[in-house]
């Protein structure tokens, strides 16, 4: 288990998850990255910029 | 199988009741009352129930004894014959205004006249589950929150409760059926279509249920009719009286509506959809909720969503009748909406 960056719910981490993983919260729906395993943290994929009419 | 049957079923709110009810499959509808359609099919003031029901309304005289009256009159008239519908059914569930305050003083302030029955005020529970859901169990008298107080306390209550709202002001966009089904000079549709009309910008009756639920007076609220039929989107600027980052205010959320079947927080980081939406929740009994924190000051926006219709009337009565009879919350509320619409 790990704790996601942007609303801490905790993300399910798979045995054999490897460091570069993309994966997705559930709760906030933020992609995610494994930058380390030992111990396990994750970090804000980058997403693409959108132009959203902000 | 539960006899219910439906009081003043010829308006939205019993119309949605009724086709919630129909599909219930612990529910038998007995009767329907309009006093204006007596006699004639449901199905034809409700016409998505064509071959649905075959039923007739009947006039409220008409009414025979069953285990449940939904009531579902306009405010004011189920108090003046609450004894009549007591004798009627042991469970009443109201729809209307009369019962959800639960001080006489309280009532007279916001409706502008005094309780016709004030000491029947404690029998009854507030209608939101998410807040009552114990009390509910085994309750003989249910009143169902109204449309626009259910999106703002559903909104604000983990911030109420945890002590951390300063001040609140709440802004509703709210849809026209809303305003029920009686044609008025504000209901004609060259003054109502593409309005973007503030019909109460203070002094709105449901603010009363709001203090009541939420325990706090600093609740400011106003309302704007849009482009809507089916629909309430609520934001809310919530001032807060100490910091918070947005990781705080997940757990909070997380912490009171995990688990809720009918509240899903929305927040999205990217695509359209990403605050909740009226437009998404027609027909079904969800609240949506999300929010997001100003960096630059000690605001919150949250914003809260639901179909008036359902999760603001109808639905929300089924959920809480499910809950009084030990029955799964969730049966016949199933729908999840529609997309697009």
């Amino acid at each position: 288990m790990a704790n996601c960056p942007v609303c801490d719910a905790e993300v399910e981490i798979a045995p054999d998850t490897v460091v570069g993983e993309l994966m997705t919260c559930e709760d906030c729906g933020c992609e995610l990255e494994v930058l380390t395993l030992e111990p396990v943290k994750l970090g804000e994929a980058p997403e693409a910029e959108e132009d959203w009419g902000e | 199988m539960i006899r219910v049957s439906i009081v003043g079923g010829s308006g939205y709110a019993g119309g949605d009741l009724l086709r919630i009810l129909l599909f219930h499959p612990q529910v038998e509808v007995c009767q329907v009352t309009s006093e204006r359609h007596a006699g004639k099919m449901v199905s034809g003031v409700h016409p998505n129930l064509r071959k649905v029901s075959r039923l007739k309304f009947v006039a409220i005289d008409e009414l025979e004894n069953c285990d449940v009256l939904f009531l579902g009159l306009p405010h004011g008239q189920a108090m003046q014959r609450i004894e009549q519908f007591e004798a009627l059914a042991p469970q009443l569930i109201d729809m209307s205004a009369d019962f959800r305050l639960n001080d006489s003083d309280a009532y007279e302030r916001w409706y502008g006249k005094p309780h016709l029955c004030a000491e029947r005020l404690a029998d009854y529970v507030y209608g939101i589950p998410e807040l009552h859901r114990r009390q509910m169990s085994n309750a003989k008298r249910i009143a169902s929150a109204g449309c626009n107080a259910t999106a703002t306390i559903l909104a604000l209550h983990p911030l109420a409760e945890a002590g951390l709202i300063d001040n609140a002001v709440v802004e509703v966009k709210a849809g026209s059926s809303q305003g029920g089904n009686s044609a008025s000079d504000a209901s004609h549709h060259p003054e109502r279509s593409g309005a973007v009309r503030s019909y109460k910008p203070t002094g709105h009756r449901h603010v009363g249920e709001m203090i009541q639920e939420l325990q706090c007076g600093n609740i400011h609220f106003s309302a704007t009719s849009i482009e809507m039929v089916r629909g309430i989107l609520a934001t809310c600027h919530v001032f807060l009286n100490q910091s918070l980052e947005e990781k705080d205010i997940w757990k909070i959320y997380r912490a009171a509506y995990g688990s809720e079947p009918f509240i899903r927080i929305v927040k999205e980081r990217t695509g359209i959809h990403r605050y909740p939406e009226p437009k998404l929740l027609a027909g079904s009994n969800y609240c949506d909720i999300g929010f997001e924190k100003d960096p630059h000051s000690n605001r919150l926006v949250v914003v809260s969503a639901i179909d008036n219709l359902m999760k603001g009337a109808a639905g929300q009565a089924v959920q809480a009748f499910n809950i009084s009879h030990g029955i799964e919350e969730t049966t016949g509320l199933e729908f999840p909406g529609l997309h697009p619409l």
